[in-house]
């Protein structure tokens, strides 16, 4: 076998074996807390807070910390526990109770754009 | 506290001095239905006040909800100039790092390869001047002594190609009789090699910008010196962290120079697609596992297993969903026809360019669970990259250079390519952060040795197609709320073990680098949220000499082996840092 195609079928083994190792944690993964974070803040907040939405366009880092935990502290009860969620059709002070709050809060403020964030490329 | 008051006498003051005048937002309009919006009628509502209570109460009701109204709109309008005048602030953050090191390393028993080069050479000269070999160390220095101007041309002239045709004509036989002369000249017992205290300083200043709404810019710039020193050049020892290269500048103690460690910028959602383009300086440090050990996030793109190197170059990568990110990535390794005198050397004799091209693949990238997979190939490998150097030697002869003279170090052939796979799998459970890694790398070389040696050969051999593997684990456990984290991490490297990591956090030497076993504990605390402690203890047990070189055939250091620069058998380091990120 040629050095190109042993490099090449070790590297097809070892994306194979990353990828059985994603897949064989697929209980880990549906567990997953900050996968479950990205899709509860996906689905309560970027629903609207996205480029084409009924909102302005938000992200984790669209305000520092503090300014997220003054949101849900003193915000959110009166500028959107009434606002109606457009998919589920009920108000969000329904549906985003104080625990999934809580969950949304610590996500954006880990997040929050004065985080200690990663620094790599593309993002 | 004290800001939410003054946007409250703000607010209110803004409340009054509008009086009579129409509110000019949806909310004070709004508000405006439902409170009173004239002095006039202010003064209506708290004389019908003074007349019933209850409405005196449902008026100031209003007028406080009124004014709530008014300061959330007020503090909505204040969250922009807020946060952007505390980015104005973190678009230049930063850390700075005090570390005190106490090292205490052994160097084994072994033989001194440049006295045994030097040897030969001064063999070679005796032949042609005598016509027989010597019966001992002392025909050789007596002959040289006698003919010293002839000694000095017949050095100037020596190349290390003629060096190794002699080699190759001697008979074996007398190879043999030769270096069981010269071998216990060229011994060197073994020794400590302790540093009782060393204490460095390192800083990073980190700049970011959002150049456009889809690009942003990302740099770094980095100062690393140890006390005591700026000259920004090392004594060559053996250690491949001894030598100024691209690839080391700021990872590296060298001066209170700041660097341009990184300088990049990123074109994300190209045309609407999820897809990005960045050119410059990488952010090619410092990446998953090797971050857990600082309580830092991820420090860079690539696997630090596999590639913990500065270098320029590009990446074109795809986001495949929020989880899941794909890269090609390209670099350069040596610029050969840039500063290196290509022009003066006949065409046959330049070298080309080294370039590096990769996938990195972020398999699985989220806080809790990171799969990344990584394969990287470097194509004409040259003998070292252009650097700068003390050399206590020269390679050729064996000969000591007298005076600490700064060299230019340039590659002088190309000796084959290299291969390189990782795996990366990283999960957070709980108080517990794991991670285990498997890294591989394969030499395919074209033959060529020089005096630094081949891919994995030592000047005078043969290169062979060689393999390494290194394995690489470690579990951290966070508690006291995560302000305190300890850690601990193992990792094996096999003899022809070798990756790109020489820009790797750490003072004795990259530890991802070693052809043995590491093992290191640390605890980190953060006295602040900003502002960590860290206590670290590092186990360093060679099995092979030459651990980050590509070049030289790694030697057992149980047998007393042949090594051009003496490496350690052991090494171990108590640390004590403290930095301040803002």
């Amino acid at each position: 076998m040629s050095t190109g195609k042993a490099i090449a079928v070790r590297a097809l083994a070892l994306a194979a074996a990353a990828l059985l190792a994603a897949g064989g944690l697929g209980t880990a993964l549906a567990a997953s807390g900050t996968k479950a974070q990205v899709e509860l803040w996906k689905a309560s907040c970027r629903v609207c807070h996205q480029p084409k939405g009924s909102a302005k366009p938000l992200s984790p880092s669209s305000l520092i910390g503090m300014q997220w935990q003054r949101f849900f502290a003193k915000q959110f009860a009166r500028t959107h526990a009434r606002l109606t969620h457009p998919e589920k059709k009920r108000a969000l002070g329904e549906i985003l109770t104080p625990e999934i709050r809580k969950q949304l809060e610590k996500f954006l403020v880990d997040h929050a754009a004065d985080s200690e964030q990663p620094m790599t490329c593309g993002r | 506290m004290s800001e939410r008051r003054v946007f409250s006498i703000v607010a209110a003051s803004i409340v009054l001095l509008a009086a009579g005048v129409p509110a000019a937002t949806t909310h004070a309009a709004t508000a405006a239905k439902t409170a009173p919006a004239t002095t006039e009628q202010r003064t209506g509502t708290a004389a019908a006040a003074d007349k019933d209570g209850d409405v005196s109460a449902d008026a100031t009701r209003d007028a406080v909800e009124d004014l709530e109204q008014r300061i959330e709109d007020l503090e909505r309008r204040l969250n922009e100039p807020e946060r952007h005048a505390a980015l104005d602030r973190l678009l230049f953050q930063g850390d700075f790092r005090f570390e005190a090191h106490t090292i205490q390393a052994k160097i084994p028993d072994h033989f001194d390869g440049m006295v045994l080069q030097n040897l030969i050479v001064k063999t070679l000269f005796y032949f042609q001047q005598v016509g027989a070999p010597p019966e001992s160390i002392a025909d050789l220095d007596a002959q040289i002594e006698s003919h010293y101007a002839d000694w000095l041309l017949f050095t100037s002239k020596l190349t290390f190609g003629q060096l190794k045709e002699a080699m190759a004509g001697f008979d074996p036989a007398l190879q043999q009789q030769l270096f069981a002369m010269y071998l216990p000249a060229a011994f060197v017992p073994g020794a400590n090699a302790d540093n009782d205290i060393l204490y460095t300083n390192r800083l990073r200043l980190r700049i970011r910008a959002r150049v456009g709404d889809n690009v942003t810019f990302d740099g770094r710039l980095s100062m690393y010196k140890v006390w005591g020193d700026s000259t920004g050049v090392r004594v060559f020892n053996g250690q491949p962290t001894t030598i100024n290269i691209d690839g080391t500048t700021a990872n590296v103690p060298n001066s209170d120079i700041l660097r341009v460690e990184r300088a990049y910028f990123s074109w994300n959602d190209i045309g609407g697609l999820p897809v990005y383009l960045s050119i410059g300086r990488r952010p090619s440090t410092g990446g998953v596992p090797l971050n857990f050990r600082h309580d830092e996030p991820r420090g860079g793109t690539p696997a630090g297993s596999v590639i913990d190197f500065q270098f320029d170059g590009l990446t074109f990568g795809w986001h495949i969903n929020d989880f899941s990110t794909l890269r090609l990535c390209y670099g350069v390794g040596y610029e050969s026809g840039f500063g290196n005198g290509q022009v003066l050397k006949n065409p046959a004799d330049r070298l080309d360019d080294v370039q590096l091209l990769g996938i990195n693949w972020d398999v699985w990238d989220t806080d809790d669970m990171f799969v990344q997979l990584t394969v990287a190939k470097a194509f004409d490998v040259t003998d070292g990259f252009n650097g700068l150097v003390v050399l206590p030697a020269d390679p050729v002869t064996g000969q000591a250079i007298p005076a600490p003279v700064i060299l230019r170090y340039t590659p002088s052939a190309h000796l084959g390519d290299l291969d390189l796979a990782s795996v990366v799998f990283q999960r957070s459970d709980g108080p517990v952060d794991w991670f285990v890694s498997a890294n591989y790398v394969e030499s395919s070389p074209n033959g060529v040795t020089t005096p630094f040696g081949g891919l994995f050969s030592d000047p005078f051999e043969a290169p062979q197609d060689r393999s390494g593997s290194m394995f690489y684990g470690g579990v951290r456990l966070r508690f006291n709320d995560d302000r305190t984290k300890i850690g601990v991490e193992y990792n094996h490297g096999s003899r022809y073990w070798f990756n790109f990591a020489a820009a790797e956090d750490e003072i004795i030497a990259p530890k991802t680098q070693t052809r043995g076993d590491v093992w290191e504990v640390y605890l980190t605390h953060r006295i602040e949220n900003r502002f960590l402690v860290k206590l670290d203890y590092i186990d360093y047990s060679y099995d092979y000499s030459g651990s980050g070189w590509l070049l030289g055939t790694p030697k057992d250091l149980e047998t007393q082996p042949v090594l051009g620069f003496p490496t350690y058998d052991s090494a171990r380091k108590f640390a004590l840092s403290l930095m301040a990120r803002w």
